[in-house]
């Protein structure tokens, strides 16, 4: 029961961010429901394999791996992408005038 | 067909808005959509690892896990690079 509910919910996570991909217009808005679908979901999924299995089995490890793997490597996958984003629009990384009396 | 291979099943439906967003959209969209799609194809095949009941499956997941990053880091610095 339990396995069958995190699997429903990751499976539900991933579904929504592909929804999001869809629904949004720019690229950088775009991005966060790709980063989101780097750490939910993997999440629940590894959860549940671990619930199935055990922690400290070999699959149990394996989907953890995966998870960390993941929600690591796409944290900075989504700023190299946040960044080449910037830069197309922008020309440049450094904020605008705007931007910086908004911040302030 | 057990809950993993369902899992597994209508996961692979959330490629169907990531390939519309790589023909529709712009360049750097669909890196972002390629980021997401990777992301659901390892997810896919840990699911269908667990439905298999096969441990020397999970080796997939991870090494795509590992390679999908390289692959989309070149494309987003191939991109970067150029005036779209």
């Amino acid at each position: 029961m339990t396995v069958d509910v995190l699997i429903a919910l990751g499976v539900a996570a991933e579904l929504a961010c592909c929804v999001g991909l869809v629904a949004t217009r720019t690229a950088i808005d775009r991005l966060h429901y790709a980063g989101a679908a780097t750490t939910v979901g993997p999440a629940l999924v590894a959860a549940a394999v671990c619930v199935e299995e055990g922690l400290f089995t070999t699959n149990g490890l394996n989907a953890v791996v995966v998870a960390v793997l993941l929600a690591v490597l796409g944290a900075g996958l989504a700023t190299a992408t946040a960044r080449a984003i910037r830069l197309h629009e922008r020309g440049t990384l450094e904020p605008s005038a705007t931007e910086r009396e908004q911040a302030s | 067909m057990n809950v993993w291979l369902i899992g597994a099943t209508v996961l692979l439906a959330g490629l169907v808005p990531c390939g519309w967003v790589v023909a529709r959209g712009r360049e750097l969209d669909g890196v972002v959509a390629v980021e997401l799609a990777s992301t659901l194809v390892t997810l896919v095949l840990l699911l269908l690892a667990e439905g298999f009941h096969r441990s020397s499956y999970f080796t997939v997941p991870v090494v795509l896990a590992a390679l999908s990053f390289v692959g989309t880091l070149i494309f987003v610095r191939l991109l970067g690079d150029r005036r779209l």
